[in-house]
């Protein structure tokens, strides 16, 4: 993968977009995977996005191409899943209901993909949050490192070494998996 | 920095190509969030030319009724003063020697003089007889959003055959070896059984000739992967990786590729790599 990592050259979803559609076209899936991994359910997910992309559309006169594209809607997802964590709190706490436990993957069932998603995500889980979001905006969204480290609000050289420790902590992880394969097969 | 870094093995990039495969913005959700945004309100707001048409009427509008107020108002006093209109909203109206000025409480039935209607003060009549028009917003300064993305036929299709496939239990298999096709992406025949292991056997291999800048034998091993599992579950990871060999070597068509994979797959992480390796790929018109 290292190929995602190619410095900072920039890309064409860079340019300052004229119109929402652009952004939606090229970012779209971007604004997916951070409302997903910033913990909105999956019941919320239309909710969010469409509510993230109003202000886009809001907001894209005032888009000066400064930032990347992807720093700017990092900035505007993470603000709307606060408000929307905010506003879930609230409701929460008027119902005083119990968080239900989420839906476990049953190895029986779920195909082979999600188990192997399952398993990246429960090892994504036992990151501490600064590294995880290095490790999954390096590995998951093949963001270059330099806007990692903008987005992450770290030095590039943080940056850099919590990826070497989440990528040998990852690989220590799969080995272990390999491990356990092998011991279940024989 | 970037050479201190330690490798992934490829079993440790395949669980991750794998966790990218299920993160994909599912293409319903893509229309879905599309089809919300272009029914908000702010979107449906009229174009800038209306706009600017009912103030140009209602602007000359003003001007005709001010010129008919002023001729009525002279025919009346047989004075060529040319502010009477607006003398009669004059605080100290009242208080004037009467001949010519009457009070402000006489307006509304003061006598027109050949006329029966009163000549009505320019600025509050174009306000009543011409259609208010809307006021100016800041979305009226927007880049009006095209046309209503119709991803539905197109889009959905692949996706949603991924989709549907990963939804498959997929029993075990041969790790399929066939002679190489043409390189395309429809299916020649559908497996019955298909296979992760061989998925990730064969992406293995493609990766590896893409690193070695083996564009050919890329695209050998995606024709290879595309006939024995047509809806595998690593289909978009193998379609992306063959559109960056396509473009890389420069074949035909590999633009047009290229585009149908960014329509198809926008929420692919191999999204940036393949508009690196396709930098004249074109932009359709809707996301």
């Amino acid at each position: 993968m290292s190929d995602f990592r190619d410095g900072a050259r920039p890309t064409p979803s860079d340019e300052p977009p004229s119109a929402l559609s652009d952004v939606y076209r090229a970012h779209a899936g971007f604004v997916y995977r951070m409302v997903r991994r910033l913990g909105v359910p999956d019941a919320a997910l239309e909710d969010v996005m469409h509510e993230v992309f109003v202000i886009v559309q809001r907001r894209l006169p005032e888009y000066d191409g400064r930032a990347a594209m992807t720093t700017w809607l990092f900035h505007i997802t993470r603000g709307v899943v606060s408000n929307y964590r905010r506003g879930e709190r609230r409701r929460e706490q008027r119902l005083a209901l119990v968080q239900p436990p989420q839906p476990r993957v049953d190895p029986q069932s779920a195909t082979e993909r999600k188990e192997a998603a399952a398993f990246v995500r429960e090892f994504l889980a036992t990151l501490e949050p600064g590294q995880r979001l290095v490790f999954e905006l390096a590995e998951i969204d093949g963001l270059p490192m330099p806007k990692i480290a903008e987005l992450a609000d770290v030095p590039i050289n943080t940056a850099y070494s919590r990826l070497r420790l989440a990528r040998k902590r990852f690989q220590a992880a799969v080995d272990a998996l390999r491990r356990q394969r092998v011991r279940g097969a024989s | 920095m970037n050479d201190e870094l330690p490798e992934l093995d490829d079993e440790a990039q395949l669980l991750l190509a794998q966790l990218r495969a299920e993160e994909e913005l599912p293409p319903a959700l893509h229309a879905a969030v599309w089809e919300r945004l272009e029914t908000t309100a702010p979107l449906a707001a009229p174009p800038p030319k209306p706009t600017y048409l009912w103030w140009g009427v209602a602007a000359a509008a003003a001007v005709v009724l001010t010129f008919v107020g002023l001729r009525a108002t002279t025919a009346r006093d047989g004075t060529t003063e040319t502010d009477d209109s607006h003398a009669v909203y004059e605080a100290d109206g009242g208080g004037a020697s009467g001949t010519a000025q009457p009070s402000p409480e006489a307006l509304p039935v003061r006598p027109a003089g050949e006329r029966d209607t009163s000549p009505p003060e320019p600025d509050e009549e174009a306000g009543v007889e011409t259609p208010s028009p809307p006021e100016p917003t800041v979305d009226d300064t927007r880049t009006p959003i095209p046309a209503p993305a119709r991803e539905g036929s197109e889009d959905a299709s692949p996706a949603a055959r991924a989709t549907a496939a990963a939804a498959k239990t997929r029993p075990r298999a041969h790790d399929g070896h066939t002679t190489p096709a043409p390189v395309d992406d429809e299916p020649v025949t559908t497996p019955e059984t298909i296979s992760i292991a061989g998925e990730i056997a064969l992406l293995k291999k493609m990766r590896a000739a893409l690193n070695a800048n083996d564009d050919d034998r890329v695209l050998e091993l995606a024709a290879e992967h595309a006939k024995t599992y047509p809806e595998g579950t690593l289909a978009p990871e193998r379609r992306g990786l063959q559109v960056i060999a396509r473009c890389r070597s420069g074949r035909n068509g590999a633009d047009e590729a290229a585009a149908a994979f960014l329509r198809t797959h926008s929420g692919s992480a191999l999204v940036d790599r393949v508009r690196t390796a396709c930098p004249n790929v074109e932009k359709s018109p809707t996301p």
